[in-house]
């Protein structure tokens, strides 16, 4: 939606805005001096914008811009994949409305709390976070795209030790035991940045790794022609054709063709199972 | 088409409106120590990852007090709680159902206005009321045909 015409500059306007202390020039509209004139906006404060979204894997990164990486917007997102061991739930059950009161009860206790958080008690295991964090980032294979994210991330940890050590003591005062409940969940943002950085955060890219995965998928025995055919028939052929060949040009993987008496059969197997044979 | 979840959301915020006076915050015995567990329990009854609603309940804490200015200072860097969280999963997962059951607690903590769905952001972006924004956006799946 952001991508659209009518959004043209939000995505920029956003991202000023993001950590962004000062207040917003207004917007001001043309006026004809009639009543239909749009009203500017003129900003009190600078606004504080908090963003739950939600998208599957497939429209995210078919949508994504080239820009959307290189101009900061996307590496302020914290982005959560949940790709864990799903559960069947064939009967739902309802949530225990007895919890409601309590939490609210909670949250509003929350909603009071102001000041400026108080990170004494954990800014030598920030300090070490900080440094061994940063040596893993930086030996990512994109290292470029890599240090946008962890520019954030580094920014990203602070903020859930303070939101984790209100949500366990009311209190702005952040605890070692909030700061590792912080860790632990920046560590699963970290696995998702690194295993979304070789798509190069593009829907080309995007492509490429599904299918990357699914030769892998296959095992040393590999995949045959007609079944990775079969699994991307949706893909333009020659989109096809070309994002494979990437794939053997960068050595990730072989493809080879068995002969056994009649027409050969191609097969791609991927560079993790590949021997040297082919 | 309701899956049998929103359904049942539905079916208790009915019923949470139907008492009169409302929930008294005050009165009730049960505690929560922890406001993103506790979330996270009492939502967890879906095929949707626990992690989905961490989130939500982490979001909720953060702009809780990004509305009231709340920062961290780091040395010569400050920062507000702006939090732009995505939550990425395969088709199916229950994305959307999961945001939408944080709808009780926020009612019943009157706290609507902490939270925008995506359907009035268009509006907002294009009027005054965006001065004053202080709050939650949340983006799903709908924002395809936005």
């Amino acid at each position: 939606m952001l991508s659209t015409q009518q959004f043209a500059t939000v995505k920029e306007w956003l991202t000023d805005r993001y950590d962004n202390f000062s207040v917003p020039p207004a917007f001001r509209y043309r006026v004809k001096g009639t009543d239909q004139d749009t009203p500017s906006i003129e900003f009190m404060q600078p606004p504080r914008i908090n963003i739950l979204a939600t998208s599957s894997d497939e429209w995210f990164f078919q949508n994504l811009a080239q820009e959307d990486s290189t101009g900061g917007f996307l590496a302020r997102w914290m982005i959560v994949r949940a790709d864990g061991p799903r559960r069947d739930v064939a009967i739902p059950l309802v949530p225990d409305p007895s919890l409601i009161a309590p939490l609210a009860a909670r949250l509003t206790q929350i909603a009071q709390l102001k000041g400026e958080a108080d990170l004494l008690a954990i800014q030598p295991n920030y300090e070490k976070w900080y440094t061994d964090t940063k040596r893993r980032f930086e030996s990512q294979p994109n290292r470029a795209l890599a240090m946008a994210y962890f520019n954030r991330h580094r920014g990203h940890i602070l903020k859930l030790a303070l939101v984790f050590e209100v949500s366990q003591s009311g209190t702005l005062k952040v605890s070692t035991a909030a700061w590792e409940r912080a860790v632990e969940f920046a560590g699963q943002i970290e696995k998702c940045i690194f295993d979304m950085l070789p798509t190069g955060m593009s829907a080309a890219g995007y492509d490429l790794q599904k299918i990357e995965d699914r030769i892998r998928q296959a095992g040393p025995k590999g995949i045959s022609q007609n079944d990775l055919t079969r699994g991307f028939q949706a893909m333009n052929p020659k989109d096809r054709e070309q994002k494979v060949n990437t794939l053997i040009d960068a050595g990730r993987i072989y493809r080879g063709a068995d002969s056994t008496g009649g027409r050969p059969k191609t097969w791609y197997r991927h560079a993790d199972f590949h021997q040297g044979e082919a | 088409m309701a899956t049998h979840a929103e359904f049942d959301i539905e079916r208790l915020l009915a019923k949470l409106d139907g008492q009169p006076g409302g929930i008294d915050l005050q009165e009730q015995p049960q505690t929560i120590p922890d406001f993103i567990s506790g979330y996270a329990d009492y939502a967890d009854v879906l095929e949707a990852p626990r992690i989905l609603h961490e989130i939500v309940a982490i979001q909720l804490v953060a702009t809780a007090l990004n509305r009231n200015g709340a920062v961290i200072r780091l040395g010569a860097v400050r920062y507000s709680l702006d939090l732009w969280t995505l939550l990425l999963s395969g088709s199916g997962a229950g994305r959307s159902t999961t945001i939408g059951m944080a709808k009780p607690t926020i009612e019943a903590a009157h706290l609507e206005n902490l939270e925008i769905s995506v359907r009035w952001v268009v509006a907002l972006l294009s009027t005054r009321t965006f001065q004053r924004i202080h709050a939650v956006f949340t983006f799903g799946e709908r924002w395809r045909s936005g």
